[in-house]
């Protein structure tokens, strides 16, 4: 029988790949230093055996010991005179030496009588004015003897003085207890579930809404014209070029300031702060607003030029009320720490000051962002009623011009000096405007080859740079975020929780968003059809579709993260890693068991209890 | 009025589902939409509340130029059209009552809505509809507890919540059994009777539709082959329709 051309060519090329294969495996022998020769060396045999041992022999109890002390004494080098030995009292222990006096190295003969029988002991030696070494271990057999010929005499220990050697033999009593390693392991073990509890909190917190971002099928249909779109930006990249040029021209403080309206959240702090007139104020003010938004300015619901005028002033004063609200409650939540301070070992309190610290260090960013938005919906409906009006391409075309050459130069500048000062802080900054007009231009081409009406796929956009940033954050490793937040907030827990925090929101955020991608379109459909805004028909056509699954994800999460944080620690973010590692570097393998077998055991447990939750939710 | 001109759908794949459909819709008409799967049914009813954008044409509606409307406006207009589905697009884990409550979303604060709070007015409206369509009792039930029939009625319950002026209904009953499906097609003329909602209903049976039409159109690739009373229909009009080998189907 003849084989074909066809079988030949694929002979060749099965031998080809053969070749390429042993290629690989070879460099990567020896690209991984694979030696059998050190595994197979005896002395570090020894060393992983005796590691083995400890890790394998948790010490997990601890019982107290009794022991028994009998000494001798030796002559380095011998001299006329034999030393004088401890005199033997009946009942008591006794050692004898066989010599007792020789040189250094030599092997001597040492033999103990009336311990107590089977029991562990060993034998100390302390040349004169040097420190105790311990010699030999032992253990007596039931006559409470002891015999051997192999006790040797420590290296430069000559002197006219005694050398002291003390047998002790020891042993349990009581009942036993836990051990130390065993406390430690329990109250570290507790503090990594809770620091993966919150990083998962945490997480999740952020990981939601970022994941309906992620979502395809939820952001593909967003879509807005160029013009509005950029009317819309532009007074944010106003506000932030006009903070940078106040702060680069060294303008007082104050001015900057006040753009911020930083003295007036202030005042309402202040306001809150005053503890019960506190919360008078607040609560007159959520009324007020209350009345004036829903009772004396009810929505009408049509789109007349007085119907937009009342949402607009709607929304203006929703958001001027809701910051004053939530500047005036953080002053309040601060007297509520103060009076809450006794409470449950002051926890709530430090809870409670920490989000209204949180909240009055952020408003005044917030602040200037809500304004910026507010201020941009007013210019973007003004330019969207003026593109309706506008007649032809080209007076559309012109407008796009204007701002998308706008858009385009401011945000080059603002982009290349933040980047720039990061990188270079304090440095004089080159083509500085070469590179605005630059954008100018882009940005105003742009804007002129579209044309101000060019209905742009917002949603798109903002999901593939959503997508991009979790796949970049996902791809780090938590111990690799751990190191910088060690450096942030130094070694601890806290450090731990926002690594695992972080590297969670992108986790989530991918497993979140597939969800969202995958649920039944239709209702989705039905509820834009009643003509609910996009927040309601997330509300109602898609969280309620995605609760199982979440949940789910969430359990899931958490046991990832307790099996991270188990050795977050090894890079300082605390937890049971931290101490884990102390035990390792200090060869103290019994206690590192200790933990290894602590990690071991909740690892499984909460692998199989958030297993069991999956299965009954989905 | 509904007026459609010149209507036309091009996907991005090049498939041209709606090509140049013109025709006015009076206020108070039941007007059924016939053809075969494919034929552009249930784009065409997306298009007039704008859950599909057309290609181009204009969908003109009590003299507002629906395509032309920013999306703020596009709320008020969805909100005095109801939708019914094919598969009735409810939410399955949720209550029945939610659902219903669902078409009023138009018409609550969105802020409030978000914290799935509705009006004693609402609720009450909620409560009424179901009963009109005789599910009072299933309220508090999950949705997908219900069987098809009642799903269906939920949905006609949902739109119904909206206090709608047209009411846009997408194969209503191909889902259901025979005996089912005239119960629905019995409540939607009901509404059509008493509230005056006009009714813009694609079916696929053409003798659903000689029942419950005062006015047919039928649309065959994309494009408008017939527009006239039920009774218009004679066996060669139906070939057109539908091609030379069907055959009409009684529904009883």
């Amino acid at each position: 029988m003849t084989k074909s051309p066809r079988s030949k060519a694929r002979n060749i090329g099965f031998i080809a790949l053969v070749v390429i294969g042993v290629l690989i495996y070879a460099y990567g022998w020896q690209a991984t230093d694979i030696d059998l020769d050190v595994a197979q060396d005896e002395g570090r045999q020894e060393r992983v055996v005796r590691a083995l041992r400890g890790l394998l022999n948790p010490i997990l109890f601890e019982r107290d010991t009794e022991s028994e002390v009998a000494y001798a004494y030796f002559l380095v080098p011998c001299t006329d005179e034999s030393p004088e030995q401890p005199d033997v009292v009946e009942g008591e222990p006794y050692v004898e030496l066989t010599p007792d006096c020789g040189e250094a190295s030599d092997l001597i003969t040492v033999e103990v009588f009336g311990f107590r029988p089977y029991s562990d002991g060993y034998i100390r030696w302390t040349p004169p004015g040097r420190s105790t070494q311990t010699r030999n271990r032992f253990r007596t057999d039931g006559d409470g003897h002891f015999r051997s010929s192999e006790l040797r005499v420590p290296t430069a220990s000559e002197s006219d003085e005694l050398q002291v050697i003390e047998v002790e033999v020891q042993w349990p009593v009581g009942a036993p207890r836990p051990s130390e390693a065993l406390t430690t392991t329990i109250e570290r073990m507790i503090e990594t579930i809770f620091l993966a509890l919150m990083a998962t909190t945490l997480g999740l917190v952020v990981a939601i809404p970022v994941s309906f971002l992620a979502a395809f099928n939820l952001m593909r249909p967003i879509r807005k014209p160029l013009g509005s779109l950029l009317a819309t930006l532009l007074p944010l990249l106003l506000y932030a070029l006009l903070i940078q040029r106040l702060k680069a021209l060294g303008a007082p403080d104050v001015l900057v300031d006040w753009l911020s309206l930083r003295p007036l959240i202030e005042q309402a702090y202040n306001f809150g702060n005053m503890g019960w007139i506190g919360a008078g104020i607040l609560l007159v003010l959520a009324a007020g607003s209350y009345v004036i938004i829903f009772r004396l300015l009810p929505n009408p619901h049509d789109v007349s030029r007085r119907g937009k005028t009342v949402r607009y002033l709607r929304l203006a004063l929703g958001a001027s009320s809701l910051l004053t609200g939530a500047a005036i409650a953080s002053g309040v939540g601060n007297q509520l720490a103060i009076a809450v301070s006794g409470v449950l070992g002051g926890v709530l309190s430090s809870v409670v000051g920490t989000v209204s610290t949180f909240v009055v260090l952020m408003l005044p960013g917030v602040t200037g962002l809500v304004f910026a938005v507010v201020l941009g919906t007013l210019l973007s409906g003004l330019v969207e009623s003026l593109v309706g009006r506008l007649q032809g391409t080209a007076a559309r075309r012109a407008l796009g011009l204007m701002l998308g050459a706008a858009a385009g130069g401011l945000l080059l500048y603002l982009g290349y000096t933040a980047i720039f000062n990061f990188y270079n802080p304090g440095d004089p900054m080159p083509l500085l405007w070469e590179i605005t007009a630059a954008g100018g231009v882009l940005g105003g081409i742009g804007g002129l080859v579209l044309g101000a009406d060019h209905s742009l796929p917002l949603g798109l956009i903002i999901y593939y740079v959503v997508r991009t940033i979790l796949n970049g954050l996902r791809s780090i490793e938590p111990l690799i975020m751990g190191i910088v937040f060690v450096i942030w907030v130094g070694i601890g827990p806290f450090a731990g929780v926002l690594a695992l925090a972080l590297h969670s929101i992108a986790a989530l955020g991918k497993l979140y968003s597939e969800q969202v991608e995958s649920i039944d379109p239709g209702p989705i459909e039905a509820i834009t059809a009643t003509g609910a805004t996009r927040l309601q028909m997330i509300r109602y056509g898609v969280v309620p579709q995605i609760v199982p699954p979440y949940i789910a994800f969430t359990l899931y999460r958490w046991d990832i993260n307790v099996r991270m944080s188990t050795i977050i620690g090894f890079v300082g973010g605390g937890g049971i890693g931290f101490v884990l590692q102390q035990w390792i570097n200090l060869l103290q393998y019994r206690e590192a068991g200790v933990a290894v077998l602590a990690i071991a055991i909740v690892v499984a447990a909460l692998d199989y209890a958030s297993a069991k939750a999956r299965e009954k939710i989905t | 009025m509904l007026r459609l001109e010149h209507l036309t759908k091009v996907y991005d794949d090049g498939t041209r589902a709606l090509n140049d459909v013109s025709f006015e819709v009076p206020d108070g008409q039941f007007l059924v939409i016939i053809g075969l799967s494919g034929s552009g049914k249930s784009t065409l009813l997306r298009c007039i509340n704008r859950l599909i954008e057309p290609t181009e044409g204009r969908v003109i509606w009590n003299g507002v130029d629906v395509t032309a409307a920013p999306q703020e406006e596009m709320r008020f207009i969805r909100r005095r059209m109801g939708m019914i589905f094919q598969s009735f697009n409810l939410v399955k884990r949720s209550k029945v009552i939610t659902n219903v409550l669902a078409g009023r979303l138009g018409y609550t604060n969105p802020a409030l809505s978000l914290l799935n709070r509705f009006s004693k007015e609402d609720e009450e409206l909620a409560q009424r509809s179901l009963a009109r369509v005789g599910i009072a009792d299933q309220a508090y039930k999950r949705a997908s507890e219900l069987s098809g029939g009642q799903q269906q009625r939920v949905g006609i319950a949902r739109a119904l919540v909206q206090d709608p002026e047209l009411m846009l209904v997408d194969e209503p009953v191909s889902a259901l059994d025979p005996a089912t499906s005239h119960s629905i097609m019995r409540y939607l003329q009901e509404v059509n009777d008493k509230d005056k909602v006009t009714i813009v209903c694609s079916l696929h049976f053409l003798s659903l539709s000689r029942a419950y039409a005062d006015r047919i159109v039928a649309l065959k690739d994309g494009e408008m082959v017939f527009d006239g009373p039920p009774k218009e229909i004679d066996e060669v009009r139906f070939r057109e329709i539908y091609g030379e080998d069907a055959e009409e189907v009684e529904i009883r």
